[in-house]
């Protein structure tokens, strides 16, 4: 039971900080800078690194960032494939390259 | 990629350094609203401003893969070089950086350009070589160890 909560506050953080980059991405991509979007990522920002900090702080620094960070590069890396129509920029190098970058990144972080 | 977004990259990855060195401090502290909590509040905009404006020069997906990535390597490479941590770092750690920096050469191939130039291969041919001496290395090291 603990763990399945330590579970669903990990995907709840990893939830918040995909949010903000998602809408930080939609404000990036307007060509006026000083909208509601920016009022958002300047507000959900904080919370992504409350929730992070105090994660961190209940499950350790090594196994937190590296569970954490690996789950947030893939999901974002989904979310951009999917949600912003990415896979039809991208030539077939760069598929392999972040191929290889999402199992670089689960390399690096699980093993801290 | 043009000069201007590797800087543009750069400074997201500085500003994310920076964003996480403060929010693993302030988590730490026993009052939560000390100044490391401000400090936090300050920089933490910056860090997603930093990082949509490279998702909007790379798209999401090669933005996100090229700034965590290098995330990553910059943090193993500060404990490397700043704490001497060379005897920790592990063989999966080192294949994980092998992958990185050739999932990075491979994604400067965009989609207009249609086979990979012949620098590159030879690029990632040395870059692999150099890497494939240095695990040979490793584990032997490791092993009389």
């Amino acid at each position: 039971m603990f763990e399945l909560v330590i579970w669903a506050e990990v995907l709840a953080t990893v939830s918040i900080a995909l949010v903000a980059n998602s809408v930080s991405a939609i404000w990036a991509e307007q060509d006026k800078k000083l909208t509601w979007w920016l009022v958002a990522v300047v507000l959900i920002s904080p919370l992504v690194y409350i929730t992070f900090g105090l994660m961190t702080a209940k499950i350790g620094v090594a196994i937190g960032s590296g569970t954490l960070d690996s789950l947030l590069s893939i999901s974002t890396i989904a979310v951009g494939l999917v949600f912003f129509k990415d896979s039809k920029k991208l030539s077939r190098y760069q598929f392999l390259g972040l191929y290889c970058i999402v199992v670089g990144i689960i390399c690096m972080q699980l093993s801290r | 990629m043009k000069i201007g977004t590797w800087f543009l990259v750069l400074l997201a990855i500085v500003v994310a350094l920076l964003g996480n060195f403060i929010a693993a401090t302030w988590a730490r502290q026993d009052n939560l609203f000390s100044l490391w909590f401000f400090a936090l509040v300050l920089i933490a905009p910056f860090v997603f401003i930093t990082f949509g404006l490279v998702t909007s020069r790379l798209s999401v997906a090669i933005g996100a893969g090229t700034i965590d990535s290098l995330l990553s390597i910059g943090t193993i490479l500060i404990g490397l070089v700043f704490f001497n941590e060379w005897s920790t770092l592990t063989i999966m750690q080192y294949f994980g950086i092998i992958f990185v920096v050739c999932g990075l050469i491979m994604m400067q191939h965009k989609r207009t350009t249609r086979y990979p130039r012949a620098h590159t291969h030879q690029l990632l041919k040395v870059f692999l070589t150099i890497m494939t001496t240095g695990a040979l290395r490793l584990t032997t090291d490791k092993k009389k160890r």
